[in-house]
């Protein structure tokens, strides 16, 4: 127990003794881990954005009135099989009434010539799919000769266009990111890993005097490798904190202008990933700090 | 001093060291017994430090056994290592003190690495500076110290496990004379407590002083082993 808390010990008064090279090392790592954080909140907000903007996406098929309603269900069950998507709803000519009354657009004059008795509007099945590519699919499926015939239109044509853009875009933006992310974090892990490593080398000589005072290997490497996990932590805490200042500076400054709506809809899912993210730099950090101490320590400390 | 009757407390035999094809050390043989104070001379590049540092077991002799209270210290595991180490006390020309901690703090910490409680640590650690006649500046750290202090902090950590043998590479190699004599007589009145010293010097002053036994090196031999020597360097 002793030696347990005398190791933590060494390693906290070194950390804290050896001022500059913490800092150093802390604020390198960082760097690293705020690259991380940074895209982690990128990639999750706008994952959710295009999410819900595809949820957003849906095709409505609208049938000719003397189609007939087993023709209507046979087809929605049809399309109902296919796993990837999410609904299928059958909205009735009332369904269809209800829903062209209640948006704001239309003039009340036009509300008041349209009735339940006298009613245009058709029937229609509304198809949300989990998958963008699932639209070419039901697109096909409505141009069966069964179905066909009785299709008065399909939103699908008039739809393609944005779907392939927020698909091409969605794919664009994720590789950029990752490729982005993956160049800043392997330079950052280049960076951490050197700047580690000169912290050890420094120290070698140290090392070698704990040794041949009769320090074990354990008692002499121990402390190094907790100073690592500790760059690693108060790298975390660090990030942490700078990317929640940040944002909360940016939701605030951002008023009125066009970031508003981008940071209006990022801070909720901050908040809720909150956890995760801090939870990810902590992996990252730790991961980092032990690996580049254990292999520094092991290139300047012979065993 | 020299009582051939006792087993000899370090007694090295047939040992060679080579650092690629240069032969540092050639064939030595030597015994020192317990209670002596042995002096180490010769010039540079003699092989005085490398002798050490085979005492030490910093390195490991290519031929020739090293047996040292014993046991042959050149067959020790690394695991064994420490706990040799701990009980040889060392002085380096250059202290060897850890520079992120103090006096008192160096001291400890070669007791820390021996699982000593902190209750006994803090008993022995002011015995030992105030026989090093260091009481003030304990909480000094290495680079505020004077060498001369730094000096004697390092012999405190070379005692505090009260070795058998204490082994002194120039520790007054960077002291002016002042300094240097204030050592050596630390050092003797260690030896007078029973504590086998082995100290490799240059200062030839302090050997034609002390008139101990006097074992001269040259080209990686030992060519001279005087009982109260002088400095033939």
């Amino acid at each position: 127990m002793t030696r347990i808390k005398r190791i933590f010990r060494e390693a906290f008064v070194d950390f804290w003794r050896n001022g500059w090279l913490s800092v150093t090392a802390t604020l390198i790592m960082t760097l690293a881990l705020l690259t991380t954080g940074v895209f982690l909140v990128m990639y999750l907000s706008t994952n959710k954005i295009i999410h819900d903007l595809k949820d957003k996406v849906d095709i409505v098929v609208n049938f000719k009135d003397e189609a007939s309603e087993s023709l209507i269900q046979q087809l929605r069950s049809e399309l109902m099989a296919r796993p990837q998507i999410k609904s299928v709803k059958y909205i009735s000519k009332a369904d269809a009434l209800e829903e062209f009354k209640s948006r704001p657009s239309v003039k009340v004059e036009v509300r008041q010539m349209i009735s339940s008795e006298d009613n245009p509007l058709p029937r229609g099945l509304q198809i949300q799919s989990v998958d963008l590519k699932e639209f070419e699919y039901v697109s096909n499926i409505t141009k069966n000769p069964i179905y066909a015939p009785h299709i008065d239109s399909s939103s699908y044509d008039d739809n393609k266009s944005l779907i392939e853009n927020i698909n091409a875009t969605t794919k664009f933006a994720e590789r950029l990111g990752l490729a982005l992310s993956s160049f800043f974090m392997l330079i950052a892990i280049l960076v951490v890993f050197n700047t580690i490593k000169l912290a050890v080398y420094f120290r070698a000589k140290e090392m070698e005097i704990m040794r041949l005072v009769g320090a074990s290997e354990s008692f002499v490497k121990t402390p190094f490798l907790i100073e690592g996990f500790l760059y690693g932590f108060f790298a975390t805490v660090v990030s942490t904190g700078l990317i929640y200042f940040t944002i909360n500076l940016l939701a605030a400054v951002s008023k009125n202008t066009i970031l508003d709506k981008f940071i209006v809809r990022l801070l909720p899912i901050y908040y809720q990933e909150f956890w995760f993210i801090v939870g990810v730099e902590l992996f990252i950090g730790t991961v980092l700090g032990l690996g580049a101490s254990w292999l520094s320590i092991r290139k300047n400390v012979k065993g | 001093m020299v009582t051939q009757e006792k087993e000899p407390i370090i007694n090295i035999q047939g040992v060679s060291k080579k650092y690629g094809s240069v032969v540092v050390l050639h064939d030595i043989n030597l015994k020192i017994y317990p209670g002596e104070f042995v002096i180490l001379v010769g010039p540079s590049g003699a092989g005085k430090s490398t002798l050490i540092r085979l005492l030490n077991r910093e390195e490991k002799p290519d031929s020739g056994k090293i047996i040292v209270a014993g046991r042959d210290i050149t067959k020790l595991s690394s695991g064994e290592l420490p706990y040799y180490r701990r009980n040889i006390g060392t002085v380096f020309q250059d202290y060897k003190l850890l520079p992120t901690r103090n006096a008192w703090e160096n001291v400890a910490y070669a007791l820390e690495v021996a699982d000593v409680s902190d209750e006994e640590i803090r008993q022995r650690v002011p015995k030992v500076l105030k026989a090093v006649n260091l009481g003030d500046h304990l909480d000094a750290y290495p680079n505020q110290l004077s060498g001369g202090e730094a000096q004697r902090v390092s012999i405190a950590r070379a005692l505090i496990h009260n070795p058998k043998i204490l082994i002194a590479d120039e520790p007054t190699g960077n002291l002016d004379p002042e300094a240097g004599q204030e050592i050596a007589d630390i050092l003797e009145k260690i030896n007078c407590q029973g504590t086998v010293v082995l100290l490799a010097t240059h200062n030839r002053d302090l050997v034609d002083k002390m008139r101990k036994r006097v074992i001269t090196m040259k080209q990686g031999r030992i060519v001279l082993d005087q009982r109260q020597g002088r400095y033939n360097g």
